[in-house]
């Protein structure tokens, strides 16, 4: 019954927006419940470690007596099997889903939900893959075959599913999840797979925003990745993938190895980025002059941050650069007795002219030795609610005065300081000796 | 002399205060322009010129100054006269002649000024004779009319020989230009000493008295209308009137004969005398263009003043006063005009006679003008129009003639909302009234304005006013389950139920959304629409109240609590609320309110199950054997209402122990439940409901619905259990608290409840004993609080009394122990509270005061006793104590 | 004194009486609640409650029982669902 099926969506959907786990993500018209979009951040220690998996989900009208079916988006166009069950057509193989034939308690009933679908798709995205398929989940000993495999996967996990998304998300306009033509007409030149119905809404991407905001997180890692198979992969370098056996040419993972193109991309990509960073305050000026709603919104917002910090004594300044309500400046003075005693913090928030869709990106100025601070000064912090920068201001205080975060590899953009502050009492004491260091160069 | 207060500076003030920037456009009363006029306050010229002009006066007109004024009555006349004369005779000139002057054309005039007896300083008398005339000389009212009069005689003698004898020498033809010279040179020496700075205020207070009679403006004093009416009944003769009433009354023929011949012999004579002083006035030179120019100014006020006097308050439907007012200016206040301008022409209108100078489009341009002040004046009583609505429609369609232009528009709206924010829109008001007052605003502002875009405007400073009053959901949706046939008693809305019956009427036709497209009446909306206006369906309060909140999550809520607060009340049927649901489903939507229905499914389920229930345990009577022992033969009725959790709101209760009997009872009904009712169990909410007790005590008895709990600790000293009869049962509350497994503070609560119904009675702070014989001679001194009156009983000795005052302090201090007290001081209690809600917070002071006034028989308790009550409820957290130790209230 | 309590107007509330689990496992509602098809909670939207031990709103149960794929097993444990036989 349709009405069976929204009223369960909408408590599900409204959970996963109380939710605040960084691994995946969902977004839907709030029309129509029962297209919803969703990405996967790959696992940290998987070949797939922090790619952009897009699925699209398609909630069937007697759901939850039977199973959403769902569709790998990630795909090089229908080229890529990404995984013995993640087919190049996009099809995921899984009992859940009933699209594989599985074991009693592994299939859909209606006790299971979104998440449980996402939680196990996520699981195919495994630090072993090679054994995931039918008939070599005993074949651990194929170490060369696992071995290429991973290595293959590795690579292109960085080629299709990080550079190429964030690719075409600095290619086309910042999107909300709501799908466009293009504005010439022409037939898009991505994701024209046949057996897909709405092509367009295909190869844009809901989460171009989300990318670009993680991309910045994790660019050490995708960085130390890339030199890694610089070096570990020097052998292999321009040589085609290996195929492995229970891959078929139209359902495999075809390529060449070639960490050098990717450095090149990924550092492209980063430079695009940071330009489209850097034309916000440019963007929101224009919008002051015209009086913008959303101008006029962060000025107040500003403002009414600054009167409530007065009555409150934080340790910390709040200033709009060059009076622009687009770019503010957080300057934090550590507490005394804590980690950050004596060191002044400069913080530059560069808002978009079209938040809340585009999140701002937030670095640190200062030199800052942190955990949760990457080499290149991105911060990363979760605020409460995106919408008001009130939460993000929040959020960054938070990040920084929490002196025992918890482990979370999603949350780790700094892999150097993250290894020594959850290390040895030893290590532990280094990164501590670090921070100090870099809060009294501040 | 001179000195002058200007009859009109009172209904100027009037003036000032209607006219309005909508109705600037400049009031022409004649073809004079009177713009030109400097306005100018008669007082504020008069000492400068004072001096000078006098001396020429004295000496020319000696006679005409000393006869002015002598008519009027005070100070005293006859100090006057004296006066009068002392400073003639000190300032006369001697008439010696022009060739004393000449002789001494070449000295340095000492020797004149000697002669003329100009050196030597007035007497003592005279000066005190010219102090008082300069200084205290009375306001002349016939000043002006005795100088024309004087005036035209000296023009006589001027003219006479003249004419009598110079004229017939002169050749015909010559003879008009030599009369005019004469003439114009007789008006000039008359102009050079009369200044008009002093002769146009005189001029004005004359036209002004005459013009109030003739235009029929003295007829209208607001008080004298009702002596007026019943004088007119009584009098086949009916006096001339101009009154709107009176008007309204008439027949047309009635109407028209009013206006034109209903002229009475008062009028006639104002008429005559004015129109006979006038000619006089132009006969001496005082009239023409500057005559003109008063006369319109005049006229001006008088036209705001008849539209004052004549239509204030005067706002029935339908409305004629639009009409009423034309007729008027046509057939009256255009009359005068004519007559008065024929009159006082200027020199060069006066050659071609029988011109007139009142033309057909100045009475137009007059009638115009006198709508727009109608209008101004409908805008300032705007406020009092919408209180009074629908009694005061008529004032709203004389407003639409208004409301015509964008800024005549704005001018309503704007000066509206400044009438809102001074006199509704303040913690003085009550919720219940600014709802009143909105809705009368709503149907008002419909009629004005059925386009929506003038209450669109006004309303949004009301509906954010109301936004951020926290009791608003609540009177809204009290006011919706309100009794409507029950009296109004002002402190619920019950004009919402009417109205949401009233519109499920004639129901929901057409509603078909934003835009229809056969509509072919379609217009666009007006200019001056707010870019997010958006018109609402018709007049539809209800709509327009409950669209005040974001969400109608909140106000179902709130209707969640309210209802859930009367279907737990044990009462015959639930009706209205069922009506009121089914209203409210078809504004809402049935999934809104699902569980609003739930709950009165649950109600109207209980009771069915109540029956099936006590059938099933009559039916099988030897299983429940047992149960049924135990139950005294009179058994209590059980009847239950079961509830169905996550629909009804939380409901805040106490738990404890219900009487054994009770529970057995609830055990068997429970099994029953069960048996009717598949897996299901029930929970009992103790802390809810209600009980009929009857009590039977020596010499008294008490019976009635009280609260479980209370039922629960009384039923603890009843005399069956296990005491002696002959000795009265005595608890304390400890004891109580734990065999019922109450709170203390529950206990002491129910127990003092019991003392205020002279159940028990409190000999020892917190130990509770039950009165078993009522002492007749101590029934004066009532049971107002049962600290007190527990000193005063029958053992009193020292320890007893100063225990139970003790007790009494204690007593107010502590949370919900002010039960007893609580029942006498119950009545007042919603004084204060609505004394409170309604002035804002009070100090102590004010509040005994205002309930001496308004107790019947005066407030029985003393200041102390109001302040410890007071206090009481500050520490229950309803009133908190507010700077300046004023009391309020908490929300 | 004799206290007689002439009337006892007592309010309760009603919940199924079920093991475990306060939420069906099917549409994640409450079970005193009702199943999204219902507007009513108690004798309109029953209860079954299977061998197993898990109980679901009697509507969600059974669309999802009538589907050829649930092969009549229990949502939740994937056994054969069959109600406890004395509820209807």
């Amino acid at each position: 019954m349709a009405d069976q099926c929204s009223l369960r969506l909408v408590r599900e959907l409204a959970q996963f927006e109380r939710s605040e786990q960084l691994a995946f993500t969902v977004a839907y018209d709030e029309k129509n419940t029962r297209d919803i979009q969703a990405l996967i951040v790959g696992p940290p220690g998987t070949p797939y470690e922090l790619g952009f998996y897009e699925f699209a989900i398609k909630i069937p009208p007697d759901y939850p007596a039977s199973p959403p079916t769902v569709r790998l988006k990630t795909t090089n166009q229908g080229r890529t099997r990404f995984g013995p069950n993640l087919y190049a057509s996009g099809k995921v193989c899984l009992s859940i889903l009933g699209t594989w034939p599985g074991e009693r308690g592994e299939e859909w009933s209606p006790a299971q939900g979104l998440e449980s679908v996402l939680l196990s798709i996520q699981s195919l995205l495994s630090s072993n893959p090679y054994t995931l398929e039918p008939g070599f989940d005993d074949r651990s000993d194929d170490t060369e075959n696992i071995e290429a495999y991973n290595s293959k996967i590795r690579h292109e996990n960085l080629r299709l599913a990080v550079i190429d998304p964030l690719e075409k998300a600095l290619q086309f306009p910042s999107l909300t999840w709501q799908p466009r033509t293009q504005r010439n007409g022409q037939p898009p030149v991505y994701g024209a797979d046949s057996d897909r119905q709405a092509p367009n809404q295909n190869f844009l991407s809901a989460f171009g925003d989300f990318s670009k905001q993680r991309f910045l997180w994790y660019l050490d890692i995708y960085k130390n990745a890339i030199e890694k198979g610089i070096v570990e992969e020097t052998r292999r370098h321009t040589t085609p993938f290996l195929s492995m056996p229970f891959e078929s040419s139209g359902n495999g993972m075809q390529g060449t190895w070639d960490y050098t193109k990717l450095k090149t991309r990924l550092e492209s990509v980063q430079e695009q980025l940071m330009e489209e960073i850097h034309k916000w305050p440019t963007e929101g000026l224009a919008l002051v002059k015209e009086d913008a709603g959303i101008a006029v919104k962060l000025m107040g917002q500003h403002e009414q941050i600054v009167t409530e910090m007065k009555s409150r004594t934080q340790v910390m300044d709040l200033s709009l650069a060059d009076g622009n309500p687009f770019v503010w400046r957080l300057t934090y003075a550590g507490r005394t007795e804590s980690r950050l005693e004596g060191g002044i913090i400069k913080i530059k928030i560069f808002i978009s002219p079209r938040h809340p869709v585009e999140q701002p990106r937030v670095f640190v100025e200062s030199p800052l030795y942190h955990i949760r601070v990457s080499k290149m000064g991105v911060m990363i912090y979760l605020p409460a609610r995106a919408d008001e920068i009130r939460h993000h201001i929040d959020g960054i205080i938070n990040t920084l005065e929490n002196d025992n975060p918890p482990y979370n590899p999603l949350m780790t953009v700094n892999p150097e300081a993250s290894a020594l502050c959850w290390g040895t009492e030893v290590e532990r004491r280094l990164y501590r000796r670090k921070l100090r260091a870099s809060l009294e160069e501040s | 002399m001179l000195s002058t207060v200007p009859l009109n500076v009172g209904r100027r003030r009037v003036f000032g205060s209607v006219f309005s920037p909508a109705s600037l456009e400049a009031p022409t009363k004649s073809k004079s322009n009177s713009e030109h006029e400097t306005d100018r306050t008669p007082t504020s010229s008069f000492h400068s010129s004072t001096g000078s002009t006098s001396t020429f006066k004295a000496d020319s007109l000696p006679t005409s100054f000393a006869t002015v004024g002598g008519s009027t009555d005070s100070p005293n006349e006859e100090t006057l006269e004296q006066a009068r004369l002392a400073a003639s005779e000190f300032l006369s000139v001697p008439n010696l002649g022009f060739q004393l002057l000449y002789d001494y054309r070449n000295t340095d005039g000492s020797e004149v000024l000697k002669q003329w007896n100009r050196l030597s300083p007035p007497s003592k008398e005279t000066a005190e004779a010219l102090e008082c005339l300069l200084l205290r000389s009375p306001e002349k009212q016939g000043l002006l009319r005795t100088i024309v009069n004087c005036l035209q005689l000296a023009r006589r003698i001027y003219l006479a020989p003249v004419v009598r004898y110079l004229l017939p020498l002169i050749p015909t033809p010559h003879q008009a230009g030599f009369l005019a010279q004469l003439q114009r040179a007789f008006h000039t020496v008359v102009s050079y000493s009369l200044p008009w700075q002093q002769i146009s205020p005189l001029l004005t207070s004359e036209i002004t008295r005459d013009a109030t009679t003739i235009l029929g403006i003295d007829t209208l004093d607001g008080d004298s209308d009702m002596e007026k009416m019943s004088i007119d009944e009584m009098e086949v003769d009916r006096a001339y009137s101009v009154s709107y009433k009176d008007w309204r009354r008439e027949t047309t023929e009635g109407r028209a004969h009013m206006m034109d011949e209903g002229e009475d012999h008062r009028v006639a004579i104002s008429r005559d005398r004015l129109l006979a002083f006038l000619n006089g006035l132009q006969l001496v030179g005082l009239g023409a263009e500057k005559a003109q120019k008063v006369f319109a100014r005049v006229m001006n006020v008088m036209m705001s003043d008849f539209i004052s006097a004549a239509y204030t308050g005067q706002w029935d439907a339908p409305t004629s006063a639009p009409h009423h007012l034309r007729q008027w200016i046509e057939n009256v206040f255009a009359r005068l005009a004519v007559q008065v301008l024929a009159i006082i022409h200027s020199e060069q209108s006066g050659t071609h006679s029988g011109a007139l100078d009142v033309s057909f489009r100045d009475v137009e341009k007059w009638q115009e003008v006198g709508i727009a002040r109608l209008g101004a004046l409908r805008v300032s009583e705007l406020f009092d129009v919408v209180v009074e609505w629908p009694a005061s429609s008529g004032a709203v369609e004389d407003l639409r003639h208004f409301t015509t232009h964008t800024t005549s528009r704005t001018h309503v709206t704007q000066s509206f909302i400044n009438m809102l924010q001074q006199r509704l829109l303040h913690p003085g008001a009550s919720t219940v009234e600014i709802l009143q007052v909105y809705i009368s605003i709503i149907r008002a502002f419909h009629l004005l304005d059925p386009k929506g875009v003038l209450l669109d405007r006004i309303a949004r400073p009301i509906r954010r006013y109301l936004r951020d009053r926290d009791d608003t959901v609540k009177v809204i949706v009290g006011g919706l389950l309100a009794d409507s046939t029950a009296p109004n008693t002002g402190d619920t809305l019950a004009e919402l139920s009417t109205e949401l019956t009233k519109v499920h009427q004639h129901s929901m036709r057409g509603n078909k959304g934003e835009l229809d497209f056969d509509d072919l009446n379609w217009v666009p909306d007006p200019v001056d629409a707010a870019p997010d206006y958006r018109k609402s369906k018709s007049a539809d309060v209800i709509d327009s109240l409950v669209s005040l909140f974001d969400s109608k999550e909140t106000f179902v809520k709130e209707m969640q609590t309210l209802l859930a607060d009367r279907l737990i009340q044990n009462r015959k049927n639930y009706d209205q609320e069922i009506t009121v649901l089914e209203l409210l489903k078809v504004r809402f939507g049935d999934s809104a309110l699902q569980a609003c229905e739930v709950m009165l499914r649950d109600i109207s389920d209980s009771r069915r199950l109540n029956i099936s229930v006590q059938k099933q345990s009559h039916t099988k009577p030897r299983s429940a054997a047992m149960a049924n022992r135990l139950v005294p033969p009179d058994s209590t009725d059980l009847h239950a209402k079961i509830l169905s959790r996550f629909f009804w709101p939380e409901i805040q209760e106490q738990e404890f122990k219900v009487p054994k009997e009770i529970a057995k009872l609830q055990e068997s009904y429970a099994t029953g439940f069960e048996a009717l009712k598949a897996s299901r169990k029930l929970n009992w909410r103790n802390g809810l409901g209600q009980v009929t007790v009857e009590l039977e005590l020596e010499n008294h008895s008490f019976t009635g619905e009280v609260t479980t709990w209370q039922a629960t600790v009384i039923y603890a000293f009843n005399s069956d259990t296990d005491t002696d009869p002959n000795e009265p049962a005595t608890k304390s509350v400890t004891e109580l608290s734990d065999t019922l497994s109450m709170t203390p503070a529950l206990v002491r609560s129910a127990c003092l409840f019991w003392v205020s119904k002279r159940i028990l009675t409190e000999p020892h702070r917190d130990t509770f004993r039950v009165l078993e014989i009522l002492p007749s001679e101590h029934e004066a001194h009532g049971s107002i609080i049962a600290g007190p009156e527990g000193a005063e009983d029958e053992d009193d000795d020292d320890a007893n009394a100063a225990a139970a005052a003790e007790a009494a302090a204690a007593a107010a201090a502590k949370e919900s122990a002010e039960a007893a007290a609580m029942e006498k001081m119950n009545l007042h209690w919603q004084f204060i509270v609505g004394m409170l809600t309604n002035q804002g917070p009070m100090p102590l002071q004010n509040i005994v005061m205002m309930l001496k006034i308004v107790v019947p028989g005066g407030f029985p308790f003393s200041n102390e006793e109001l302040r410890e009550f007071l206090g009481g409820m500050v520490s229950k957290g309803k009133l908190e104590v507010v700077s300046g130790g004023s009391y309020k209230i908490v929300h | 004194m004799k206290v007689t309590l002439k009337e006892w107007n007592a309010i309760a509330t009603w919940h199924w009486d079920i093991p475990e689990d306060e939420v069906c496992g099917i549409c994640r509602v409450q079970f005193d609640g009702t199943c999204p098809t219902c507007k009513f909670p108690g004798d309109e939207c029953a209860l079954l409650v299977g061998t197993c031990g898990h109980s679901f709103h009697m509507h969600c149960l059974l669309t999802w029982i009538n589907q050829e794929s649930s092969k009549g097993l229990c949502p939740m444990c994937r056994q054969k669902f069959e109600w406890k036989q004395g509820n209807e």
